[in-house]
């Protein structure tokens, strides 16, 4: 700014630019200073130092470090939720095809474990091949069938196919049963079934256990059932049953011992035992159905749970398959209608 | 001043710790800023007082300063000029305000100084009866001789205000000096 003054206004001007100015003293000056350094040490300083792990910042450290973690376990409950869904179509890709059929085939990646509090949806779809760890102890007992603990366990479920001699079919998958294992005389095409077995060199299923109860079953706090058996008591001897032909052992001081008799029907839930040379069925439950209950024509409906059950007519064929929950729903589809998906015909029992 | 060229290096080195620097910076502007202090209050205790707040104030602020085209003294000018105002804000709590009198000025009896310390006193009675951005832009431009960029930053004022505040300004101050002058005169007939 070019500024332009008055003879009295540059008067005044040089008045105050000669003002004689008030000297600070050195000592003034200097106690200034050293105040001043330092308020300088504790402020500018202190500020280039790293930050000390005071307690805000272990505060800080804590907040974070919890929600990490809230975030990992949420992140990990939906990664399992996931896998759970989507295991089976996982699965169908462990899948190979052999010259005659597909079998499964248990394909161990090492980064694909399965939890065993994972429940396994048993659905009839087309591939329900399921691996299991072998580490992994099953929510059901084995079937007394001898074999070498199997490195890689292959669990299939769904409706039988065909059965051939000891070899199950299911959903295309071939499985080798021990060919005197009782469970083959009491399952048949249309059952389903559950399966846990081990990969054969000819890539066939080597089973280890079969069940006609797919759901776990755990009737009692000590004993697994893996086999259910519905039919007339045909001999009574002391606590050992025959029913269609399989021998059952009671506990002597089974409650329905005291009145049950030859021509009733019972729901039995067990496990196949080694009982000598032979093979029985210990019984963890046993159910007498009431005749009244049947139907007419001699067919009834055995729900095998999960709404899953099937139909049984004597001397006629049996449509087996799943109820889908129809007594769920207050509704029992009578027998021969096809309303259950099921799996062929048979002879019935 | 006799840091220019420099300056901003030296800020920039204090910001990050550099006492060296820091000390540099007080001694070149520690003069400047009690001046300037000195002619906005009564006494030169005050001035000692407020002039070490202002460079503590500049130290505690030196992270958050931004260098914005002007030079550093005109941030330690804007800071003296709230404490001053601050100053008298606290001391309107304590007593009240009232424009400083000749007579009710703490400086010494005025027949006990020389002539030029008469020329000074008169000069500071003179400005502190002004309006305070009066008294800023006169000290600022011709004490402290800056120039009106950087007056216009301290002041956060134009430059064409700047320039008509100038002109009333030093009108007013040629009023209160007549004044001051008058009253002065009267007293010293009166007591000799």
């Amino acid at each position: 700014m070019d500024d332009q003054f008055t003879p009295e206004e540059q008067h005044l001007i040089e008045r105050l630019r000669a003002a004689p100015k008030v000297k600070l003293s050195a000592s003034t000056r200097e106690a200034i200073r050293q105040q001043m350094l330092s308020e300088f040490r504790t402020s500018v300083v202190a500020a280039q130092r790293p930050a000390t792990f005071n307690r805000y910042h272990l505060q800080r450290l804590i907040v974070w470090c919890a929600a990490a973690s809230i975030i990992i376990i949420v992140a990990g409950l939906l990664f399992l939720q996931n896998r759970s869904q989507s295991t089976p179509n996982h699965e169908a890709t462990t899948l190979v095809a052999s010259s005659d059929n597909q079998v499964a085939i248990a394909v161990a990646s090492p980064t694909e474990t399965l939890i065993p509090t994972i429940p396994i949806t048993i659905t009839p779809a087309p591939s329900v091949v399921t691996e299991v760890p072998s580490e992994v102890p099953s929510t059901e007992t084995s079937v007394p069938i001898p074999s070498t603990p199997p490195e890689k366990i292959v669990v299939v479920e769904g409706p039988i196919t065909t059965v051939v001699n000891n070899v199950i079919t299911i959903h295309d998958f071939n499985i080798e049963v021990e060919a005197q294992h009782p469970i083959l005389n009491l399952i048949d095409v249309g059952d389903v079934v559950r399966i846990e077995g081990t990969i054969g060199s000819d890539n066939q299923i080597v089973a280890s256990m079969v069940s006609n109860i797919t759901s776990a079953s755990m009737v009692n706090n000590t004993v697994a059932a893996t086999v259910n058996l519905d039919g007339l008591v045909e001999a009574i001897d002391g606590a050992l049953i025959t029913v269609n032909g399989i021998q059952a052992q009671l506990d002597a001081d089974n409650p329905v011992l005291r009145t049950l008799q030859v021509g009733d029907f019972v729901s039995v839930q067990g496990d196949f035992q080694a009982n000598g040379a032979t093979v029985v069925l210990l019984v963890a439950r046993i159910t007498l159905i009431d005749n009244a209950t049947l139907p007419e024509n001699n067919c009834w409906y055995h729900d095998t749970g999960m709404g899953m059950g099937h139909w049984h007519c004597d001397g006629m064929g049996m449509g087996i398959g799943m109820g889908m929950g129809m007594e769920a729903m207050g509704m029992e589809a009578p027998p021969g209608m096809g309303i259950e998906p099921g799996m062929g015909m048979g002879m019935g029992n | 001043m006799q840091l220019t060229l420099n300056e901003q290096e030296l800020v920039a080195k204090a910001r990050n710790g550099d006492e060296g620097a820091v000390t540099l910076l007080y001694d070149a502007h520690i003069e400047a800023v009690f001046d300037y202090i000195r002619y906005r209050v009564d006494s030169t205790e005050e001035a000692e007082d407020l002039t070490s707040e202002v460079f503590l104030r500049m130290v505690r602020g030196l992270v958050g300063y931004k260098e914005q085209g002007v030079p550093f003294r005109a941030w330690l000018y804007r800071i003296a000029a709230n404490l001053i105002v601050d100053h008298y804000r606290r001391r309107e709590k304590t007593q009240l305000a009232s424009a400083p009198e000749y007579a009710a000025s703490d400086e010494p009896d005025p027949l006990d100084h020389l002539a030029n310390e008469e020329e000074a006193m008169h000069l500071r009675l003179a400005l502190r009866r002004l309006p305070e951005e009066y008294q800023n832009l006169l000290i600022l431009r011709f004490v402290e001789d800056l120039p009106h960029t950087e007056i216009s930053k301290i002041l956060n004022k134009s430059a064409v205000s700047l320039r008509a505040m100038q002109y009333r300004a030093l009108k007013a101050l040629a009023e209160q000096l007549n004044e001051l002058s008058t009253s002065y005169n009267a007293f010293r007939k009166h007591n000799l």
